[in-house]
């Protein structure tokens, strides 16, 4: 037969091409050997050191804008009580029991519980991706989505040594679950940069419930200091009891040389722009809450990726919220 | 012979099927990457093309979309200028109900209604309630440049809502629309500014709904490049994502290709009338995405069955087309070595067939040819055979030998002496050391010989005589050697023995132009023509002379045909009781130079 001979003698190039094309129809057009990639629902929680995320609100549109675009499942969980390091670590073991597949967490009394917070977490579990917020301090399993504070306690020591520079004393107040335990960072930052200035520092604990304890100390300050201190508080929280204080009692307002601090609320930007607080050191908690996300879903879909980010802070004063970079960062589009 | 071959050095021999095949499949999947190639950049720029074309369309029918948008808020803004503002006394009447009116026909895209008076005071808003503590409205663009160009309508960059107050968990982005309108407090007419407050949600239900395909988008730019709108507005200017807004709005309105942050991106720009916005349409490189690792697989395995499938064809082809020329060429192979019976392949296309055919044919004739040359040489083998074996015909010897013993015992030993040295004589020139020709001298001294021993011991009386062509010379002229003896043997035989001593034996030989004829004649009694015939019918058998020497009259013809053709021969006359005459006709061949010598040596 014509060809025969040609298929005889050449059988086993003709096999090896029939096995090599078979191969290839597998590898290109059925899952057998290559599989397509799949859409996967990730399932997250953010437990945050907040009552509430309207406390937060910008951390929150960043953290929804970056699940809507990842296909992520978003649950955000608020603590019963501000503070309450108890309270975060059970709902984070019950988040882990539930099967979420990653975290988002925002420490209590950051950077030193964090361990704690972690501690007797099953394994597989104690791999689980977590994005740790505003920890103070960066830690080695996971990944850090954090603020310079040395950096911006630089830069808000120097705007109120310029500003305020008949201020003697510089009173940090600081809250939380515990006394003692404040952002030590960024305290040691500005309190250094102020005591170059030749001021005096000086630090106050206020409960978290309500700021009483704010109220009597800026009463007494008259009496306690030469000059009229100007308040720096260390956190959000110290920062609002004090802001809303001064708001409902605005003759208080005359007691202080000045009054400064960290946050991004709204309520606190809308008390810089009427001059109640002089200045803030803010940061984008839009692209926080975003990259906070997209971290743990780089770390799902590849284990062992670990991307830091450090996020850049701002002074502002009052005739910054014109400029339209900080209304971007201060006020993200809905 | 030169011998001529063709071949390109660079490339290794190959068969002829091999060859076919190679160069057919080359061939074809050259032809399969060219089209590839040709058909899928053109697919490609065509496509590339039809979402250019597309995204174009859909870019223009946002421009469309936001220039009515923008025609809404001006024409809004008439009716209330013309409408409202410029025909009511501001001290003596309220123009509240209309601005709510107004506001809640188009509160999807108004934030705030608000009328200025020229030195900055609020006259009029609504939905908010009041202006924020400390905010100065004079110092400000959108208050300011309508005062300036009163007959011109101002939008402002994007920005956010400071100038009233709302509820502290509340803000709103804005493009503030302004305008100088003519206002009338106590009768006094001044300009004054209308604000309108657009708000951003209204805007982005406008632009957000429109999708450019293949991963496109498109944002919105003021006249400075800030963006107004962009589908990832708050990540622009981290370090996740950048845009490229400023060159954007540099252009002019139209298509350009750029790179990006290593991305070739098509960007269709559109001004939007009024307000100097841009819109500008950003659509990634477009092209069959190969990004997937499974579509490069895909095109591999396309690409190999394409090849396979055309090596089927080509092997079957070069197959069919080689396979007849090889077992042709076996065939010829087999022809070459010697086998002539092997069958010739006769098959494949037209012309290998006939080729096969050809060559069968040829081998048919060569096999014939061998066989008549094997045939020839066959029978000049016996030829030579017969006169080697005349040679050494013993039964002459024996009685010639026993003639000699006969005369020595009858004391004759003069009569044994001339026969013994004619017989030496007789086969020294015979024998010739194994040459063929000899000279007619030669010739005719071999035959005289034979006649001398023939007379000596034969009782056959008869008288003979030689003689040649005066001035022949016949020492200088070839003779195939060996062929008037028989002739004289027969003659004696069949001519003198019925003569009783009147016989008479003439032998001759002369010139005839370019032949040498000798004659041979007796006056015997003749011969019939049957016996003639027979006696020059040629034969393959071995002719043998009883008791003679040995070689038959038939012998000598078939020979001298043989030797020199068949021109040449015997010829033979006779006529009963007359006698007969044969002529011997040999061509004229004179000796060469030196061949005198070696015959003498031979001799001795």
């Amino acid at each position: 037969m014509i060809g025969g001979r040609m298929l005889k003698n050449s059988w086993f190039i003709w096999v090896i091409s029939i096995f090599v094309i078979a191969l290839l129809f597998l590898l290109s057009s059925t899952d057998l050997i290559i599989k397509e990639d799949q859409v996967t629902i990730y399932q997250i929680a953010t437990i945050l050191d907040e009552t509430s995320d309207a406390n937060i609100p910008n951390f929150r549109k960043g953290m929804e804008r970056a699940a809507t675009e990842l296909k992520v499942d978003m649950r955000v969980i608020p603590l019963f009580e501000y503070g309450n390091m108890e309270d975060q670590k059970k709902k984070m073991h019950e988040e882990v029991a539930n099967g979420v597949a990653a975290m988002i967490l925002n420490p209590v009394d950051a950077p030193n519980n964090l361990d704690y917070l972690l501690e007797g977490l099953e394994s597989p579990r104690a791999s689980m991706p977590i994005a740790v917020y505003d920890n103070m301090a960066p830690h080695y399993s996971y990944v850090d989505i954090g603020i310079d504070y040395s950096r911006a306690g630089e830069r808000l020591g120097a705007a109120i040594g310029i500003e305020k520079p008949q201020s003697k004393t510089i009173l940090f107040f600081y809250s939380g679950s515990k006394e003692g335990e404040y952002n030590e960072v960024l305290y040691d930052s500005v309190k250094s940069k102020l005591e170059s200035l030749n001021h005096d520092t000086d630090l106050f604990y206020g409960k978290p419930e309500n700021n009483y304890d704010f109220r009597v100390k800026i009463s007494k300050l008259a009496e306690e200091y030469e000059t009229k201190p100007v308040i720096v508080c260390l956190d959000r929280l110290s920062l609002d009891m004090t802001a809303k204080m001064l708001d409902s009692l605005p003759s208080y307002k005359e007691l202080i040389g000045g009054l400064y601090g960290t946050g991004n609320s709204l309520y606190l930007l809308n008390k810089l722009a009427d001059g109640t607080i002089d200045g803030l050191i803010v940061w984008n908690e839009y692209a926080a809450g975003y990259l906070a996300v997209e971290s743990v879903v780089e770390q799902l879909k590849f284990p062992g990726l670990k991307r830091d980010e450090i996020l850049d802070s701002y002074y502002i004063r009052s005739n910054d919220l014109d400029n339209r970079n900080f209304m971007r960062i201060l006020f993200p589009l809905n | 012979m030169m011998r001529i071959t063709r071949g390109n050095p660079f490339l290794p021999k190959m068969n002829i099927r091999n060859s076919i095949f190679l160069y057919y499949s080359i061939t074809a999947l050259l032809a399969i990457v060219v089209i590839g190639v040709s058909f899928y950049t053109r697919l490609a720029d065509s496509f590339s093309q039809a979402i250019i074309e597309e995204n174009s369309g859909l870019v223009n029918q946002l421009n469309q979309s936001v220039g009515a948008y923008i025609k809404n808020i001006m024409n809004l803004s008439n009716s209330l200028s013309y409408g409202v503002i410029k025909n009511t006394d501001l001290e003596h009447e309220e123009i509240g109900d209309e601005f709510y009116l107004l506001y809640d026909n188009n509160k999807d895209f108004i934030e705030d209604i608000s009328l200025f008076s020229g030195s900055g005071e609020l006259l009029e808003v609504f939905p908010a309630s009041r202006m924020k503590t400390g905010y100065e409205p004079t110092n400000k663009d959108w208050f300011t440049k309508p005062l300036r160009y009163p007959d011109r309508m101002h939008f402002s960059e994007l920005e956010v809502q400071n100038l009233f107050s709302y509820e502290d968990n509340k803000y709103s982005w804005v493009v503030k629309f302004s305008r100088a309108v003519e206002v009338t407090q106590n009768g006094k007419s001044d300009y004054g500014v209308l604000l309108i407050d657009l708000s951003y949600a209204g805007l982005e239900k406008v632009i957000d709904n429109v999708r450019l395909g293949n991963n496109g988008y498109v944002y919105l730019i003021d006249s400075s490049g800030d963006i107004i709108w962009h589908p990832r507005g708050n990540m622009i200017n981290t370090t996740r994502f950048r845009e490229n807004n400023l060159a954007h709005s540099t252009h002019s309105d139209g298509v350009y290709e750029e790179k990006f942050e290593g991305n070739k991106r098509t960007v269709i720009v559109r001004t939007v009338g009024y307000t100097g916005w841009k819109i500008i349409g950003v659509t990634p490189q477009v092209g069959i995405s190969l990004n997937s690792i499974k579509t490069r697989w895909f095109m591999i395995f396309a690409f190999s069955i394409m090849v396979f499938i055309f090596s089927i064809i080509n092997a079957y082809i070069s197959a069919w087309i080689t396979e007849p020329i090889q077992e042709l060429e076996k065939s010829v192979n087999t022809i070459e070595n010697g086998d002539l019976d092997a069958k010739v392949y006769i098959g494949g296309s037209y012309e290998i067939e006939h080729l096969g055919r050809s060559i069968d044919d040829m081998r048919g004739r060569i096999r014939g040819l061998m066989e008549d040359l094997d045939a020839e040489h066959e029978l000049k083998r016996q030829k030579e055979f017969e006169v080697l074996q005349e040679q050494i015909n013993p039964h002459f010897l024996y009685n010639t030998l026993e003639s000699v013993i006969w005369m020595i015992s009858s004391e004759n030993q003069e009569k044994a002496v001339k026969m013994v040295a004619a017989l030496a004589k007789f086969f020294r020139i015979g024998l010739s050391a194994g040459v063929t020709e000899v000279t007619v001298e030669k010739e005719l001294e071999h035959v005289e010989r034979y006649l001398e021993i023939q007379r000596m011991r034969s009782k056959i009386d008869f008288h003979y005589e030689i003689r040649a062509e005066e001035d022949l010379p016949i020492s200088e002229i070839y003779s195939l050697k060996i062929i008037l003896q028989p002739i004289v043997e027969n003659a004696i035989k069949y001519g003198m023995e019925y003569m009783y001593g009147d016989g008479i034996l003439e032998i001759s030989v002369r010139r005839d132009e370019n032949d040498i004829v000798y004659t041979i004649k007796d006056n015997g009694p003749g011969m019939t023509q049957d016996k003639i015939d027979k006696l020059l019918e040629l034969s393959t058998k071995r002719v043998v002379s009883k008791g003679g020497s040995g070689i038959g009259v038939k012998n000598v013809n078939e020979r001298i045909k043989h030797f020199y053709g068949d021109r040449f021969g015997l010829s033979i006359f006779s006529e009963l009781d007359e006698g007969t005459e044969v002529q011997v006709r040999i061509p004229l061949k004179y000796v060469e130079k030196g061949r005198d010598k070696k015959e003498e040596e031979n001799e001795r």
